[in-house]
């Protein structure tokens, strides 16, 4: 049985919104660290889960990656932390609520593929495909809180850029396997992201 | 064909394996990327050509390099798709440099960031891990498959970084 006949299963039985897991439950390090390395087998397999937890997992990862641009730029301005904390909320709305409009926008690309997956299955596998972005901004915080270190290109930037490939991973089952499409609209999708962040981060 | 080597293959992505040719879509992005770092260096239309030059040739080699190891340490992909295989799968991975030249590009050209060898360290790390996932899918061994293209990776994106950082003060003394 293939990942994508598993995630159909578990859609067809009614259990994506409850969160659980079963028995082979595992811990949020390790979704995230498969997801770096194995990125396919672990969107699929995870997006059989809560839409909720999923867009947890890219909010967070974007509230911590606009709190730091918000840090980097007190710390050349001046401006005080309160700004930042406005960048982390516009970045936790930019997580959920834009990665869910993102989500369905992709799947709505993709309905001429047929690939049979869900709006929701969407949602739920574009949250989870940003564990990585999550855990590179969890990384630049203590730099940049700390060591005082501009991290919001280094380590948010980089973060985000290591999520296209869990995304491509998506974006291919969504598109049956077409490379040539899942490509295009890896690179659409990210640059919404990621053009989106600098412009609501950065102001530019 | 075995069952093993061949689960959760449709008949097509089997035959694209056996029959299908690499594209030369990642010598392009290479180029690109090449070029895009050679600007910073001089933007002078010679030494941007040189970068790309430069770019289309570390991908052979690179890319060449990693299609070997992964041909002579999996056996079982070796032999049920022979070498066509193994780099139509590199090939595979490295789909999603794409995305990233892409992006490099406009960040570069529309909004003046200085960021390309962020994008291409983190696309050659992608195009390295998603590779090892085509080549497990075509029943490599499970850490062979991870391992030798991460750790290729590793050195690929390191060669490439510490390669502009030495080219890059020997082509300004050459040309200024």
């Amino acid at each position: 049985m293939t990942a994508v006949q598993a995630v159909r299963q578990t859609e067809q039985r009614g259990t994506p919104t409850d969160g659980a897991a079963g028995p082979a439950a595992r811990p949020l390090w390790q979704v995230a660290l498969g997801v770096m390395f194995n990125p396919g087998s672990v969107v699929e397999a995870a997006a059989g889960k809560s839409p909720v937890g999923a867009l947890a997992i890219s909010g967070a990862a974007f509230a911590l990656f606009f709190f730091q641009t918000g840090l980097d730029v007190a710390r050349q301005t001046g401006a005080g932390i309160g700004a930042a904390g406005v960048l982390a909320a516009i970045g936790a709305a930019y997580g959920t609520l834009g990665m869910a409009v993102i989500a369905l926008m992709a799947w709505a690309l993709c309905l001429p593929f047929k690939s049979g997956h869900s709006p929701m299955w969407a949602v739920r596998a574009f949250g989870v495909a940003y564990s990585p972005a999550l855990l590179y901004a969890l990384l630049g915080l203590p730099f940049n809180l700390l060591l005082g270190w501009n991290t919001a290109l280094s380590f948010g930037v980089t973060g985000v850029l290591w999520a296209f490939s869990p995304t491509m991973s998506t974006l291919k089952s969504m598109t049956n396997g077409s490379l040539g499409a899942s490509a295009l609209y890896a690179t659409i999708t990210g640059g919404l992201l990621l053009f989106g962040w600098s412009f609501l981060g950065t102001g530019r | 064909m075995t069952a093993s080597t061949n689960a959760g293959l449709s008949p097509r992505e089997v035959e694209e394996f056996k029959h299908g040719a690499a594209t030369p879509l990642q010598a392009l992005c290479f180029a690109l990327l090449g070029g895009l770092i050679a600007r910073h260096v001089m933007p002078d239309p010679a030494v941007v050509a040189g970068g790309m030059v430069a770019g289309v040739v570390f991908q052979a080699v690179g890319l060449g390099y990693l299609t070997w190891l992964l041909w002579v340490f999996n056996p079982a992909v070796r032999h049920e798709y022979g070498f066509r295989g193994v780099s139509v799968a590199v090939a595979h991975g490295f789909m999603l440099l794409f995305p990233f030249t892409i992006l490099a590009l406009l960040a570069e050209m529309v909004l003046g960031w200085q960021a390309v060898q962020a994008f291409c360290s983190a696309g050659i790390m992608a195009g390295t891990a998603t590779t090892g996932a085509e080549i497990a899918k075509l029943g490599g061994g499970r850490i062979r498959s991870m391992a030798i293209p991460a750790l290729w990776g590793m050195v690929m994106t390191t060669a490439w970084m510490l390669g502009w950082g030495i080219a890059a003060p020997m082509i300004k003394a050459l040309l200024q």
